[in-house]
C-alpha cells in the first residue's frame, strides 16, 4: 500500500521582517548574535568608583547606580565597545539595553559597600540579586509621562522635609521616604537625560545625511527621544520609544522586567496615528517590528562564545539561594514579555486591533525574544485563535506562547487577588502569571521526585553512600519501604514529606522580604509598581500592592508515572517488593534490567490513561492543599500580632527558628502586606540542569536524566497524539493553579499547519488547560542540527558549520531560544518529543 | 516469513483489528489532518512498498540498529536463539523467531518507548473496534472537521469485518472516514464496506503481476472490479485515485495513459500522484530485507510532467508529499498543490 511517510520539509529560513528596513535590521542583528559579543560587555572600570558611599543610604546609592549606568552607556568612549550610543541605519525605536542574561549575568556600577558585601554574602544577595520577574505599569508612563512623577517626588520632597524640620514623633520613617522620593527623581532624571542624550545622536546623524529621507526620519527620532517618557505619549511612534525606554532603563540595571499588556498600552495611540493618517497598517507593523527588534538586541545565537560572556555571580537574582541554574540554556533569557488578549478588567474580551499587529510582527520578525503570550478564553474572537495559529505556523519561534484565562483568572481569584486584578494579569519571568503594574512576585520550588524518594525511603534520598545507613536526610522520618504495606500508606508518606517542602518554601519567600530591602532597593521600579509611589515605600520594603508567591512543583509527570509504575508492578501484580524497588533505585537499575523494562512500560501521564491520570490529579489535590496549609501557616509566623503576652512569646520564637527576628511584617511593611501564595507546576528552562542530583525513578529515569520540561509528558513517552494530552487536562482541574501550569508541546512542521494548530489551540482552551507552549519543529532537521552540535561540540567541525541553522528557535521550558544554542541534554530532550507526526 | 497469504485472505473475518502504527495528524493520506491506522497485513508484495512491515499477516520483529546499545539484553532473555550480540555488532537470526515479544520487553531503549525511541519492536498491536476507537477518539476529537480518521495497510479489505465496527463507531460520533486500498479483496468485503466509508483512497497502478515481477497475488480483474463496485454503487462516496510514482515502474506515459483511461472509462476525475518517497527503504532494513529499489531517486521534473500529462487529460491533480512540495515549489511554481481547507469542502459537500 502507498502509505508516504513524514517527509521533512524544506529547511530554507524564512524571511524575516515585513520591509526592507526590518529585514535589513534582523540580518544585522543576526550577524552580531553569530559573532563574539564578549567585547561589548561593560567593564567595571567604566564607572565611577564613589557611588558605594556608606554615609548615603543604599536606596539612594541604588539610585546613582543607575544613573552611573545610564550615563555609561552614552559615553562614546565607552560605546565604541559596548556599543550602546549607537543608532543603526534604518531603526525607528532607538537605544540599546547593554548585555546581559540570566544566564549571563549582569555588569552593574558597585552601589554595595564593603560591610554589605560581606554580610550579603551570608544571604546570597549582592550587586546583582535585582530579582526582575514584574511588570511595571507603563501606561502610567505613557499618560503621565515621568513628569508625573517626578512631580509627585518633588511635592513629597517638599512636604517631607518640612515635616522632617519640624518633627512631631520619630522621624525614621521619613527619612526613608526622603530617601526614596529622592531616589526616584534620581532614577527618573537619569532616564530623561537618557533619552535627550539618543536625540542629540540623531539630530546629529541627521546633520550628516545626505538623503533626506533618512534625514526626516532621524529628526523625527529626535523629536520623540526629546519627548518621551518624560512627556505622555500620543502617537504610535511615541508610546513605542517611551516603553522601550522604560524598559531599557530596567533591563540596563539587570532588573529583567516585563512589558505587560501591550496591546492594551499601544492601542489608543495606535488608533490616534491611524485616524490622523500619519501611518497605515503596514507601517504600524513595522514600528512593532522595530521594537521587539530593539528588544532582542542582545541575543548570542551561536554558544561558540559564551564561556567568555559568563559574568553571572552567586547572587544574580534567584531568592536566597546561590544561583542554581542553566546557564547555557539561560543565555538568551531576558524575562522580557509581552501579553496581548485576554480579558478586560470588566470581564469583556480585550482583543483590540493592535492584538492582531503584534501577532503579525512577531510572527514577521520570527525572533526568539521578546516573548509574546496570547491570552485565551472561550469568548476569544475566532479571528483571534486563527490569527494566534498563523503567527505559531509562520513565525518559526515558538510564538505566542497560551495561556487560558478560563483557568488561570479564577486561580488568581481564589488566592484572594480581586477579580478584576485577575483578569487584568500578565506575564513575567519565565511564565509565571502575575498582576498588571501593580504586583511583587517571588517564588520557590519542589521537587516532586525527591519528595518521592523521601516518601520511599524514610525520609532520606535514595543515595547510595556507605557513610549514611539510609541515604542523606532530607526530611522527617517516615515509615521504612518494608512498613510500606499498601499503596494508600506510600501516599500517606508522600503527603507528609511534600507538606515539608511545601512549608519551608512558604517561609523562605517571608523571609526574602527580610533581607531584600538592605541589598537591592530598586526606586525606578517601585515607582511603576502600584501604590509605592504614594506611599513612598520602595517594592523591597514590602510597598507593593500585592506580593504574590508562587510555589512551583518540578517534575510532577515524573512523579506520576513512577507511583504509576509502583502501583502497578508493586501493590498490584506484587511482581516487585517495594524494598526491591528501593534497593533497584538506589544502585539506578544495575543488575535490575527486568524491573527497569518492567517499569518503563507502566502507564506514562499525557496518553490519556486513566492509570496514570488519576495519580496527577492526586498530585495536583495534594499541593494544592499544601500550598493552603502552608500559606496559613507562614502567615501566622510572619505576620501575627498576638496581643497576649504568651502568644507573642510563641510567635517570637517561631520567627527566630526561620532565622527573622522582627516585629510582624504587617508592622514592619503596613497593614496591606501579605503574601498571597499560588501554586503552579512547571521547571522553567532548568528541567536538564535539575536532573542532576536527582537519583533514579520508578518510572524507568535514570539518575542524574534530565527532568520532565515544566509540566509536560516525558519527552519519550508519549503514544498518543496531542489530543490525549489535551484531554487529559480536563480530569485535573487546572483552574486551581495561579502560579501556572504548563505545557510544552512540540507538533512536526507541515505545510498549512495552521488549521491544526488552532485545534490544538482551542482544544486547549475547551478542556481547561492553564499555559501551553507549542514549537512547531521538523522532528528530522532536530535530529539532523543535533547531530551537528555533536560534532562541534567533539571539535569535528568548526562552530560555522551551526550558522545556517542559528534562526531555528524553540522552547527551552522558561522561554524561546535558538536551538543551536542548547546543551547536548537539551537538545535531546527536544529530539524526544515531538509530536504528532504529519 | 513463511506465510500463506491466500489462506489467510479467505479467513479474515476476525473482531479485532490488527494494526502496526497509528500516525496521528497525517496531511498526506485523505482530506484535512487524519488519524490513520496501519492495518497488518496485504495480499500485495510491490517491490516499492515503503511499508513492507505490514504485509506480513502476523507479528515481526523489527529491528533499528542504530538505537541498539549492544547491551546484550535481549540475547539473554530471547529463548528462540534469535539475537546475537557481539563487541560492535547485533545479529538477528529471524528465521528462529516465534515472536513472543521477550526481546522487545528486555530492551532498556525499546520498553515502553514511543515507536519513534526503541531499537526493537513488533509489529503486534492489536484491540478490538470498540477499544481501538476509545484509543483514538481524543484526538479524533481534537480534528473535528479538520479530519478524520483513515484505515491504510497492509489492506484494510483484508480486515473488512472487523474495520466496518470500527467504522460504524466513527460514523456514529460524527467522524470523518476514508479507507485506502488497492482493491485487492472479496465482494463481500468490498460490500461491507460501502455504505461506512466517506472517501476512498484507492491505489491505481500496474500491480508487479503485470510486469512479471516477483509479486505474489495481483489481480487487476480483482481491482478493476472492486474500482467498479465502488464507482456504481448507490449513494457513491468521494474517491480519490492515487498514482505513486516509483522511477522504472510507473513513472512513464504508457503507465500514465492507463490510468487516465481507466479513470476516464469510471467518470473519476481526482488523481493524487505520491512523488517517489526517498526514505522508502526504511522499513526495509528494520526488517533485515534488502530494499530492491535501493539508490533509485527521482527527478522532480518527472512528478511536474505526470501532473501536466494528467492535467491535460481533464484530470483533478494533486501532489501528496511534504518534501515533494518543497522541492517542487522552485521548478513548477503553478502545480495545483491541494489545501486542505478546499479538499475538506468538497468532502463534506
Amino acid at each position: 500500500m502507498t502509505t508516504p511517510h513524514p517527509v521533512a520539509t524544506a529547511t530554507e529560513e524564512p524571511s524575516r521582517g515585513s520591509t526592507p528596513r526590518t529585514r535589513e535590521l534582523i540580518s544585522a542583528l543576526r550577524a552580531r548574535g553569530l559573532s563574539d559579543r564578549s567585547g561589548e560587555w561593560f567593564r567595571p572600570d567604566m564607572f565611577p568608583k564613589d557611588i558605594a558611599d556608606p554615609a548615603v543610604p543604599v536606596i539612594v546609592r541604588y539610585a546613582n547606580a543607575n544613573r552611573a549606568m545610564l550615563r555609561a552607556m552614552v559615553a562614546p568612549e565607552n560605546s565604541r565597545t559596548t556599543r550602546t550610543y549607537e543608532i543603526q541605519p534604518g531603526e525607528l525605536i532607538v537605544g540599546v539595553i547593554p548585555m546581559g542574561s540570566v544566564g549571563l549575568g549582569k555588569v552593574l556600577p558597585d552601589h554595595l559597600t564593603e560591610e554589605e558585601r560581606r554580610v550579603a554574602f551570608f544571604s546570597s544577595r549582592d550587586v546583582e540579586s535585582t530579582f526582575g520577574h514584574n511588570c511595571p505599569d507603563h501606561e502610567r508612563v505613557l499618560r503621565g509621562g515621568l513628569r508625573a512623577i517626578l512631580d509627585t517626588c518633588e511635592r513629597r520632597i517638599a512636604e517631607l522635609s518640612f515635616e522632617r524640620s519640624y518633627p512631631l514623633g520619630p522621624c525614621q520613617g521619613l527619612d526613608k521616604k526622603l530617601s526614596f522620593y529622592q531616589a526616584v527623581r534620581t532614577s527618573c532624571d537619569a532616564v530623561v537625560d537618557h533619552a535627550a542624550a539618543f536625540a542629540d545622536l540623531a539630530e546629529r546623524t541627521a546633520a550628516t545625511t545626505s538623503d533626506a529621507d533618512q534625514r526626516a526620519e532621524l529628526r523625527e527620532i529626535a523629536r520623540v527621544c526629546r519627548k518621551v517618557p518624560l512627556e505622555p505619549a500620543e502617537t504610535l511612534h511615541e508610546a513605542l520609544q517611551s516603553v522601550y525606554f522604560i524598559h531599557l532603563a530596567l533591563h540596563a540595571m539587570g532588573n529583567f522586567n516585563s512589558i505587560g499588556r501591550l496591546d492594551q498600552l499601544i492601542e489608543p495611540h495606535l488608533r490616534r496615528s491611524l485616524e490622523s493618517g500619519e501611518i497605515d497598517r503596514a507601517r504600524a507593523v513595522e514600528l512593532i517590528e522595530c521594537f521587539l527588534i530593539k528588544c532582542a538586541g542582545r541575543l548570542n545565537m551561536t554558544s561558540a562564545h559564551l564561556t567568555r560572556q559568563d559574568h553571572l555571580d552567586f547572587a544574580t537574582g534567584l531568592g536566597t539561594n546561590p544561583v542554581f541554574l542553566d546557564q547555557v540554556a539561560s543565555a538568551n533569557n531576558f524575562l522580557q514579555n509581552i501579553v496581548v488578549g485576554g480579558l478586560k478588567r470588566d470581564g469583556a474580551d480585550a482583543t483590540v486591533e493592535a492584538t492582531y499587529l503584534i501577532l503579525e510582527a512577531c510572527a514577521n520578525a520570527g525572533l526568539p525574544t521578546p516573548t509574546v503570550n496570547i491570552r485565551l478564553h472561550g469568548g476569544s474572537p475566532a479571528a483571534l485563535v486563527e490569527a494566534a495559529a498563523r503567527a505559531l505556523g509562520r513565525g518559526g519561534n515558538g510564538l505566542p506562547i497560551v495561556y487560558n484565562d478560563d483557568s488561570i483568572v479564577p486561580a488568581l481569584a481564589a488566592s484572594k487577588i480581586a477579580l478584576e486584578d485577575a483578569r487584568d494579569y500578565v506575564v513575567d519571568g519565565c511564565w509565571e502569571p502575575i498582576l498588571n503594574g501593580k504586583c511583587d512576585w517571588t517564588f520557590g520550588m519542589v521537587n516532586m521526585l525527591t519528595v518521592l524518594e523521601c516518601a520511599l525511603n524514610a525520609g532520606a534520598l535514595l543515595t547510595n553512600n556507605p557513610s549514611t545507613l539510609r541515604g542523606s536526610k532530607r526530611s522527617f522520618g517516615t515509615p521504612a519501604p518494608e512498613r510500606l504495606i499498601g499503596f494508600d500508606d506510600l501516599r500517606a508518606a508522600f503527603t507528609r514529606h511534600l507538606g515539608h517542602f511545601v512549608d519551608q518554601v512558604a517561609l523562605g519567600l517571608y523571609n526574602f522580604y527580610a533581607i531584600d530591602a538592605s541589598v537591592t532597593p530598586t526606586p525606578l521600579l517601585s515607582a511603576l509598581l502600584g501604590r509605592c509611589l504614594d506611599k513612598g515605600i520602595d517594592k523591597t520594603w514590602g510597598g507593593a500592592d500585592v506580593n504574590l508567591g508562587g510555589i512551583i512543583a518540578t517534575a510532577l509527570p515524573n512523579a506520576a508515572n513512577s507511583l504509576a509504575a509502583i502501583r502497578h508492578w508493586v501493590y498490584g501484580e506484587r511482581k516487585y517488593t517495594l524494598p526491591e524497588v528501593v534497593a533497584a533505585l538506589k544502585v539506578d537499575f544495575k543488575g535490575h534490567e527486568a524491573m527497569l523494562a518492567d517499569f518503563k512500560a507502566a502507564p506514562k501521564f499525557g496518553n490519556a490513561d486513566p492509570h496514570v491520570d488519576d495519580l496527577v490529579r492526586w498530585l495536583l489535590d495534594e499541593l494544592h492543599a499544601a500550598v493552603v496549609r502552608a500559606e496559613t501557616f507562614a502567615d501566622f509566623v510572619f505576620l501575627a500580632e498576638p496581643s497576649c503576652p504568651a502568644e507573642r512569646e510563641r510567635v517570637a520564637s517561631l520567627r527566630a527558628l526561620c532565622g527573622y527576628d522582627g516585629p510582624s511584617m504587617k508592622a514592619r511593611f503596613g497593614q496591606h502586606f501579605d503574601i498571597q501564595f499560588t501554586a503552579g507546576a512547571g521547571t522553567f528552562g532548568q528541567y536538564a540542569f535539575m536532573g542532576g542530583g536527582v537519583n533514579a525513578s520508578a518510572e524507568g529515569r535514570h539518575c542524574n536524566a534530565p527532568l520532565t520540561p515544566n509540566c509536560s509528558p516525558v519527552p519519550g513517552t508519549v503514544k498518543g497524539g496531542i489530543g490525549h494530552l489535551l484531554s487529559s487536562a480536563a480530569g485535573l482541574g487546572l483552574n486551581r493553579f495561579g502560579a501556572g501550569l504548563v505545557f510544552d508541546v512540540c507538533l512536526e512542521a507541515a505545510p498549512d499547519n495552521h488549521g491544526f494548530i488552532e485545534k490544538v489551540l482551542r482544544g486547549f482552551v475547551a478542556n481547561g488547560g492553564n499555559i501551553m507552549t507549542v514549537s512547531i519543529a521538523n522532528h528530522r532537521l532536530l535530529k539532523t542540527i543535533a547531530t551537528l552540535c555533536d560534532d562541534v561540540r567533539n571539535h569535528q567541525r568548526p562552530p560555522e558549520a551551526l550558522d545556517e541553522y542559528s534562526g531555528l528557535s524553540v522552547r527551552v521550558g522558561g522561554w524561546n531560544a535558538p536551538f543551536v544554542t542548547f546543551t547536548q541534554a537539551q537538545q535531546a530532550s527536544y529530539v524526544a518529543r515531538v509530536l504528532d507526526s504529519y | 516469513m513463511a506465510h500463506d497469504n491466500d489462506r489467510l485472505l479467505g479467513d479474515l473475518s476476525v473482531r479485532p483489528l490488527d494494526f502496526v502504527d497509528v500516525s496521528w495528524n497525517s496531511g498526506v493520506d485523505g482530506p484535512g489532518r487524519r488519524v490513520v491506522v496501519y492495518l497488518r497485513g496485504c495480499p500485495l508484495d510491490c517491490p516499492w512498498c515503503h511499508s513492507p512491515h505490514t504485509r506480513s499477516f502476523t507479528p515481526t520483529l523489527l529491528f533499528f540498529s542504530e538505537r541498539c546499545r549492544l547491551c546484550g539484553r535481549c540475547q539473554a532473555v530471547c529463548s528462540a536463539g534469535v539475537h546475537r550480540v557481539e563487541a560492535n555488532a547485533h545479529l538477528l537470526d529471524r528465521s528462529r523467531c516465534v515472536a513472543c515479544g521477550a526481546c522487545v520487553r528486555g530492551c532498556p531503549v525499546s520498553a515502553g518507548a514511543s515507536h519513534r525511541a526503541g531499537a526493537l519492536r513488533l509489529t503486534d498491536e492489536r484491540l478490538p473496534a470498540d477499544a481501538l476507537f476509545r484509543w483514538l477518539a481524543p484526538h479524533l476529537q481534537l480534528l473535528g472537521d479538520l479530519g478524520g480518521l483513515t484505515v491504510s495497510g497492509g489492506e484494510p479489505l483484508a480486515q473488512a469485518e472487523a474495520v466496518a465496527a470500527l467504522l460504524r463507531r466513527c460514523r456514529d460520533a460524527g467522524v470523518h472516514t476514508a479507507v485506502e486500498t488497492s482493491g485487492i479483496g472479496s465482494a463481500s468485503a468490498v460490500e461491507s464496506l460501502l455504505e461506512l466509508v466517506d472517501c476512498w483512497l484507492f491505489g491505481l497502478r500496474p500491480l508487479p503481476v503485470d510486469h512479471g515481477a516477483a509479486g505474489r497475488v495481483g489481480r487487476p480483474d480483482r481491482v478493476a472490479a472492486t474500482l467498479r463496485r465502488l464507482v456504481e454503487a448507490p449513494g457513491r462516496r468521494r474517491i480519490l485515485i492515487r498514482l505513486p510514482l516509483i522511477p522504472g515502474h510507473t513513472d512513464s506515459p504508457p503507465t500514465w495513459a492507463r490510468i487516465a483511461e481507466t479513470m476516464a472509462g469510471l467518470g473519476l476525475r481526482e488523481l493524487q500522484v505520491l512523488p517517489f518517497n526517498p526514505d522508502a527503504g526504511h522499513y526495509h532494513g528494520a526488517l533485515g530485507q534488502p530494499f530492491p529499489l535501493e539508490g533509485l531517486t527521482q527527478d522532480p521534473r518527472t512528478v511536474a510532467e505526470a501532473s501536466a500529462f494528467f492535467a491535460a487529460r481533464g484530470l483533478d491533480v494533486a501532489v501528496v508529499s511534504g518534501a515533494a512540495v518543497a522541492a517542487l515549489a522552485d521548478t513548477t511554481p503553478h502545480l495545483p498543490i491541494l489545501p486542505p481547507s478546499k479538499l475538506e469542502k468538497e468532502s463534506r459537500a
